[in-house]
């Protein structure tokens, strides 16, 4: 059951949302031709970023190794995970 | 100490990783240390006169809430560009001379430590691996499963991975492959949520009719889980009074707008809101739902107070105890969900009891105490200053 029915006032402090914009069912087609648009802009521009992407890392193909090293050189062993243990405190009341 | 942090995700990009960059700088400086970000540069910076849609490069919800940096503390190296992968949305810087410019800026900054984000990723951190002279972290985000490019450069890759000093994961799900590749510790260290600010969240009026307020909050890119919740919010719909709450951006938005169901229209609210009134959408909530693998969106949740209903996946396992701070739920089951959703409509002391234990957990991820933790990494591998 709705309390609050109709259309909320901005009173004071209150914050209100926006309202829902209606949309009439002649917009659904319209709504679908944007989606493939957009997903068509988003393949197009991620085409761009990949070819960009492979211009700026084309000199490490030329320098093989990373420029700087490792604070401690360590013997190859197995990884030990590190799990996160959270410290402990009193809830506020 | 001075810490470079280099990512392709940060203001005003939104996602869980700009999010953690930007928390812990401001709590890094906080606590008088020096931050430097290095991150790409997004045209609609420059132009001013941010948009309304993420998609398009401007300013999204979560980010628009001001920068903890001033900006002369990002260095912002080569044009950005947003592109679309089957894991979701990233940012890729790209061009000539890139790594140039952020090897010159590395070493100008003289830093004590540079945090890599998603270190094996292009452009911007396998450049800063590169480059970078001094003690290197690095954070994967995502489990490491190496795609058709990183097996083909895998020796290369590998070289890499044995540069970092010390490697985090923010979930023992990211671990994936990374034990039998990493020489040396991994560290867990999730990611952290600001507590104080999602408690702080007035209820939006609008919504307060009686109605189960559903919210997804979250970017709508694939991967996200949407295509799930609509059916199921729309079957529960039919049996119960419910609204479902959309609150993000991203470039499947049209998409999901075309995909709410018929006469549903009007109960579906798709919003693009300001960060700044974030948490009033968290406590307008009902329930709020994490269809997919996302520990962000389900630390908020429960740092606002409010029951979850998460897929039960690895990442979400990790912070939610079924029964105790919400419901892990089959990931792809829209009936399972839409029967749980009514269940919660039916019984709202429930939910009440999910969000107080979920309130009380989430203080353990608060920001301050996850910024002390990577800071003592640093200390850790031996980073002075």
């Amino acid at each position: 059951m709705q309390q609050h029915p109709g259309t909320q006032f901005a009173r004071g402090h209150l914050r209100l949302a926006s309202a829902p914009v209606r949309h009439g069912p002649g917009r659904r087609l319209g709504r679908h031709v944007r989606a493939w648009l957009t997903l068509l802009a988003a393949f197009l521009a991620t085409l761009a970023a990949w070819f960009m992407a492979a211009l700026a890392l084309l000199p490490l193909l030329v320098r093989r190794a990373p420029v700087g090293r490792r604070l401690r050189q360590r013997p190859p062993r197995e990884a030990r995970i590190i799990p996160f243990q959270p410290r402990r405190r009193a809830l506020p009341r | 100490m001075r810490i470079g942090i280099v990512t392709e995700e940060y203001w005003p990009s939104a996602g869980p990783v700009a999010e953690q960059v930007q928390q812990f700088a401001r709590e890094a400086r906080r606590l008088g240390h020096a931050v430097r970000v290095f991150t790409g540069a997004i045209p609609e910076l420059r132009r001013g006169a941010p948009r309304r849609s993420r998609w398009r490069g401007s300013p999204s919800s979560r980010s628009e809430l001001r920068p903890s940096l001033l900006e002369g503390d990002v260095i912002r190296l080569a044009r950005s560009r947003r592109l679309l992968l089957p894991g979701g949305a990233r940012r890729m810087a790209g061009g000539f001379g890139v790594g140039t410019a952020l090897r010159n800026a590395l070493a100008g900054e003289r830093l004590d430590v540079v945090h890599v984000h998603a270190p094996l990723s292009p452009v911007l951190p396998l450049l800063a691996l590169h480059h970078a002279t001094g003690p290197v972290v690095g954070t994967f985000h995502h489990p490491y499963r190496p795609g058709f490019l990183g097996r083909l450069f895998d020796r290369r890759l590998q070289r890499y991975l044995d540069r970092l000093d010390a490697v985090v994961v923010t979930s023992r799900a990211g671990l994936a492959s990374l034990p039998e590749r990493v020489r040396g510790d991994l560290r867990v260290i999730p990611p952290g949520v600001d507590v104080e600010r999602l408690a702080r969240g007035c209820r939006i009026r609008r919504y307060q009719d009686g109605r189960l307020n559903v919210l997804f909050a979250g970017a709508l890119e694939p991967g996200c889980g949407l295509d799930v919740l609509l059916p199921a919010v729309h079957r529960a719909w039919c049996h119960a009074e419910v609204r479902l709450l959309v609150v993000g951006d991203g470039p499947l938005r049209a998409r999901y707008r075309a995909q709410v169901p018929r006469g549903m229209e009007e109960d579906v609210v798709f919003a693009n809101p300001p960060a700044e009134s974030r948490p009033d959408w968290f406590a307008s909530a009902d329930v709020c739902c994490v269809p997919g693998a996302a520990q962000d969106q389900v630390l908020e949740a429960m740092a606002a107070g409010r029951p979850v209903l998460a897929a039960d996946v690895e990442p979400n396992r990790e912070l939610v105890r079924h029964g105790r701070e919400g419901e892990l739920l089959p990931p792809g089951d829209a009936g399972v969900w839409a029967r749980c959703l009514v269940r919660m409509a039916q019984e709202p002391i429930r939910g009440a009891a999910y969000g107080e234990r979920g309130r009380a957990a989430a203080q353990r991820y608060g920001w301050p105490g996850m910024a002390r933790e990577i800071l003592n990494l640093y200390r850790a591998i031996g980073v002075r200053g």
